[in-house]
């Protein structure tokens, strides 16, 4: 009914909404690759099993472990997203661009595709942000990632640095 | 003198998307506030033609650039409202201006660490909407978001079917751990005690999913009447609380879509049109 009524208004807007339609299905019906606006929205639909271990982000700042009860939902996303992603990026874009990328655009220049931010340079942009979310002097930041046991109680295992 | 649908929708949509402003300043969520130093790709082939510009890249460190591009973008829906209401003959340019520049920003936004590109979709889809000059063919095209919101929505619910999560009574154990591990690992107040009993207790926690599953399921009646719209905007109110309060997250961005649905819902505003 809605798109006769559209057909019969505007015949160029009935086949834009029609192809939104199209790929919009499509999408969902391939899962995989998306090409925006059309996403899956199925965020959390997977099964997702109760694990053994996790492996959780640990900020430290001027030797003091921040603790995430302290910062709203926002700022507490402000300070882990830049690390859980600045650990992933250098193999995640790489892998993207040398194995989908190159393939789906034919781009052969990685330039746009990489980051060439080094771990200082991470380390001293990471240092400012803190600044801006704590509004206290930053002096020494330390980051690392901490594997914990779970069992209904979680139980400290192992330690990896990655800031300094 | 009687406004028309447009300029109210119009006018909505910078109400919503001035109050987010206030909201994502008030977070430090400008992008002149992040401050972004590198990026982070995704599998979106779309988002793969837009990087060969570079743009994305040139605003890396570049204070000037932050300040230019968040300037335009929050700028140009005032403009917009401007034009809606004293200068009709040139919307139609200008929404286009403003489906190019919520892209451009949007798509550089969302590479850097910020947000998700899905939930920053109202600002993709509405301006297409503002282009028509004919009303009638604006009021469909708005029709035709309601309907777009719906399936958000709707297909969330029948993904979780799809994919099994909603058949595994232990799925929001395992969502709240892998959500909250960093909160369950490095604080003790009343949030990470609620969190630890949900975690403790999977059938109470699995309800919790479920219902939110159902609720997710429940739009797709949207697609038969707009007789119950109302009562959608009030699941979907419900649902934003519940995001934020069990899971941290704020889909607030989304918010722009419940303004077909008021309008499909209310008679007024159709006789309007």
């Amino acid at each position: 009914m809605y798109l006769k009524q559209l057909y019969i208004q505007h015949k160029g807007w009935f086949l834009t909404v029609l192809l939104f339609i199209v790929l919009q299905l499509f999408i969902n019906y391939k899962r995989g690759m998306v090409i925006s606006p059309f996403y899956h929205y199925g965020m959390y639909s997977e099964v997702i099993p109760v694990q053994s271990t996790y492996k959780v982000p640990e900020v430290t700042v001027n030797g003091q472990l921040l603790r995430t009860e302290d910062f709203n939902a926002v700022q507490w996303d402000k300070i882990i997203q830049p690390v859980l992603l600045y650990n992933k990026q250098g193999y995640w874009n790489s892998y993207l661009f040398n194995d989908q990328v190159k393939r789906f655009t034919k781009a052969t220049d990685s330039t746009v595709y990489t980051n060439n931010i080094t771990p200082a340079q991470f380390s001293n942009w990471y240092k400012q942000r803190l600044q801006g979310i704590l509004s206290y002097r930053v002096d020494s930041v330390q980051v690392l990632f901490h594997t914990f046991r779970y069992d209904s109680v979680f139980t400290p295992l192992q330690v990896q640095s990655l800031l300094p | 003198m009687r406004k028309d649908l447009k300029h109210i929708v119009i006018t909505w949509y910078c109400i919503i998307f001035y109050l987010l402003l206030l909201y994502k300043w008030m977070n430090g969520m400008l992008l002149y506030q992040l401050q972004p130093s590198f990026f982070y790709n995704r599998f979106d082939l779309l988002t793969w033609y837009f990087m060969k510009t570079g743009i994305h890249q040139w605003l890396l460190n570049n204070p000037i650039g932050w300040a230019l591009f968040d300037i335009v973008f929050y700028t140009a829906p005032l403009l917009l409202l401007l034009i809606s209401s004293k200068a009709k003959r040139w919307l139609k340019p200008a929404a286009i201006v403003l489906l190019l520049i919520n892209w451009i920003y949007v798509q550089c936004y969302t590479l850097y660490p910020s947000n998700s590109i899905e939930g920053h979709l109202a600002w993709l889809l509405f301006p297409i909407a503002f282009i028509p000059s004919n009303p009638k063919t604006f009021n469909l095209l708005l029709k035709g978001l309601r309907y777009f919101f719906l399936f958000f929505f709707a297909s969330a619910g029948v993904w979780k079917i799809i994919q099994g999560g909603v058949f595994n009574i232990n799925q929001m154990s395992g969502v709240l751990l892998m959500q909250h591990q960093e909160l369950l690992t490095n604080s003790d107040n009343l949030q990470t005690h609620i969190l630890t009993w949900l975690i403790q207790h999977p059938g109470i926690g699995y309800s919790l999913y479920l219902g939110a599953t159902i609720i997710e399921l429940v739009f797709i009646i949207g697609f038969f009447t707009r007789k119950y719209d109302r009562w959608l905007i009030a699941l979907f109110i419900l649902f934003l609380i519940a995001d934020q309060l069990i899971m941290r997250i704020g889909y607030y961005e989304v918010t722009p879509f419940l303004i077909p649905l008021w309008i499909g819902s209310s008679k007024k505003h159709l006789r309007r049109v």
